[in-house]
This record gives structure tokens, sequence and C-alpha cells, in this order.
């Protein structure tokens, strides 16, 4: 474990630099496809907003028993900070903010690959600060020195799942897929965003598994109780939309432009 | 004298070059991560003179009444827009060394 790289808190500074990796594909892709109205930044205010609230308070009201919760102080001071909850504020803050400023266009294509990118930058400082995982018999787990086990509470010398290491991966691909592929193929606007998050759902899901938390109702930690609702939500979307035939591709001649651009158009306000 | 073209109609007039707002927008920015700062410390000694945490929340929403008033005016919007893009990147960024800050002051 390295709590600090030199003088620089290692958890904020791989943050850091996964929000400067995300500003830069951003605007990157935002010029490429010609968004460059103004309003764009009020957008992107929103996005913060929301991330920065919902990532403190995402997990305020956990107990159902409302003298267990922390107070709000509390909450915005210790409480745990969560990546989902940032991801659904970030979602509703975009949201807000274009309904305010009056911004019709789609923006999940612009921040599909930015926050992939941002999340495989930025789960390096986890993966380096943070208890890796739960005990596992393979040969790469990592191995904490009595002084990090004691920190982290779990036993020096067991092998860990590196379960930020597995989403670190996985982000790392969904760039690769969104930036080099999907980006190029999917007609449907906004739509690489959508795909994203549910393919992060169920990947996150399943390293849950893995990951140590502790378990809330039936056996299932708050993360996988959260995805439980969201990602069948995401999915029965896709879904939906596979019906309307928003992603079918246009043959080249372009003859089913018009089969192909109405339910696209319809799915405008859908952010 | 007559400067009009063959075709005896004046060229449209061109919209105004778009001004950027990129110099704001990045001064801005680092302008609000100082004041998350600024606030996190008057949140804390705010705490320290009271004795009550819940008036730490205080210190970050009087950072905020500064950034919020200059979006009110069509000159300084986009510096309003700067600080707290910055505000609330550094709250993102530094969301565990304010935490590490609260503690050791705590004892």
């Amino acid at each position: 474990m390295h709590p600090m790289l030199g003088p620089l808190p290692t958890h904020s500074l791989f943050v850091g630099l996964g929000v400067l990796a995300a500003v830069v594909v951003f605007v990157v892709e935002a010029r490429r496809r010609g968004q460059t109205d103004e309003r764009i930044v009020y957008v992107v205010l929103g996005a913060l907003v929301g991330g920065a609230l919902f990532m403190r308070l995402g997990t305020w009201m956990q107990h159902l028993d409302p003298r267990e919760n922390a107070s709000l102080t509390e909450q915005w001071l210790y409480g745990n900070r969560s990546v989902l909850g940032g991801l659904v504020g970030a979602w509703l803050g975009v949201h807000v903010a274009k309904r305010l400023v009056g911004y019709r266009q789609r923006t999940g294509d612009l921040f599909a690959p930015a926050v992939a990118l941002g999340m495989a930058v930025g789960r390096i400082g986890c993966l380096l600060t943070e208890l890796p995982g739960t005990p596992t018999g393979t040969s790469y787990g990592i191995r904490l020195d009595a002084a990090a086990a004691q920190r982290l509470g779990t036993l020096p010398g067991v092998p860990l799942h590196p379960s930020f290491g597995y989403e670190i991966a996985f982000h790392a691909v969904a760039f690769c897929v969104l930036w080099f592929w999907v980006r190029h193929r999917l007609t449907a606007p906004g739509e690489g965003l959508t795909f994203y998050l549910a393919g992060y759902g169920v990947f996150r899901f399943l390293v849950e598994l893995v990951r140590g938390n502790e378990v809330a109702w039936a056996g299932l930690t708050r993360p996988q109780l959260f995805l439980l609702v969201t990602v069948p939500l995401l999915l029965a979307r896709i879904a939906w939309q596979a019906r309307r035939g928003v992603y079918r591709r246009e043959p080249a001649d372009g003859s089913a432009a018009a089969s192909v651009a109405a339910p696209a158009q319809v799915s405008e306000d859908a952010a | 004298m007559s400067y009009l073209p063959p075709g005896g109609h004046p060229p449209p007039p061109q919209p105004l070059p778009k001004k950027s707002h990129v110099l704001e927008l990045v001064v801005g920015s680092v302008l609000g991560a100082v004041d998350l700062a600024v606030s996190g410390v008057v949140g804390v000694s705010l705490v320290a003179v009271s004795n009550s945490g819940a008036l730490f929340l205080l210190g970050p929403l009087l950072g905020l009444l500064l950034p919020v008033a200059l979006m009110f005016s069509d000159k300084t919007r986009w510096w309003g827009v700067g600080i707290l893009i910055g505000f609330f990147v550094s709250l993102i960024v530094l969301g565990g060394a304010c935490v590490a800050l609260i503690a050791s002051l705590g004892g």
C-alpha cells in the first residue's frame, strides 16, 4: 500500500489525473462531433455538481432505522465516497443542467469515453491505498504487510483479490472499445453511455463478490442491491431501443436512413 | 462611387467571432480550488469556535456565495462558472484529504 507518493496523497493524485484525462477526452470528442456550444460547459458543471454531491451523500440513508444513519455533517466528512453514487449524481446533474439551459443535443457519447478513461486512471489510486479484496488462492493476489493489514482491518501476508485491478482493466478495455469502435459505428446518438453504464453495472455486480464490502442483505453488498435495481432498468432501455430499431445500422446506399433517423430523433430528450 | 459587387447586392454581414472563455474557465477553476480550501478552513474554524460539528458545512456554503453571485452578471458569468467547476472538481479530487485533516485536528 502506498498512501503517499512523495509529498502527494496517492488517492487524490490519481483521481486528479483521472479528471484531467477525462477533460481531455471530453474536449477532443466534443470538437470532433461539433458540439462546441457554450451551453455544454453548463452541462459539464451540472455533472460535476451532481457527481460531487451524490458521491458523498449517495450512501447517506443506508440504514432502514434512521437512528443508525450518520448526521449530514458526519456523512459529508466521514461517509463513504461512492463511485456509483457519483455516477448517478452526474447523470442527474446533466439532465437538470440541460433542462435549465435548454440544451437538447445528446451528450452521452461525449461522457462515455471520458468517464471510462477517468475511472481507469482514478482507480489506480484506490488500488494503491484501499483494501484490495477478499482472500484468493491465485498467485497474483496482493499480500499486505503488517502495518497496511492493521490499517485496513485484514490479515497480513494473505493473498487478496486485486479487485481494483480488475476494474482498471474493465475501464481501460471499455475506453478502447468506445474510442476506437463504438463512436465510429454506433449510429444512435447518446447510446454509447447507456451501453457503458450497463456493462459497468454488470461487471461491478460481479466484482463485488471479491471486493470485500460489507454484506447488507441476503448475502449481497449495498452496491449489489443498488445494481440489482438499476442494471435491469438500463438493460430494459437497451432492449426497448433495439426493438424500436434505434441500433439498426444504415446500409451503404442509405435507403434505411429514414427508418433509423426517426426513432433516434424521438429519443433525443432521453440523455 | 459604389463598392457594390457586379451582382449589385452587398455582401452579407459577417457574424462576430465568438469570444473564447477559456481563460476565465481555467483561471476560475484554479480560484475555485483555492475557494474550496479557504471554505474548508472557515468550516473547521467555525467548528473550533462553536464546538458544534454541524457548523462545518456553513464554510463550503459560504464559499459558494461568490461564484453564484458572479453568475448573475453577463460580464462575470464565466468567472463564476470557472470557480464553480474548480470548486466541485476539487471536492471530488480531495475527497479523502479533508477527512484526514479533520481527523488529525480531532487528535
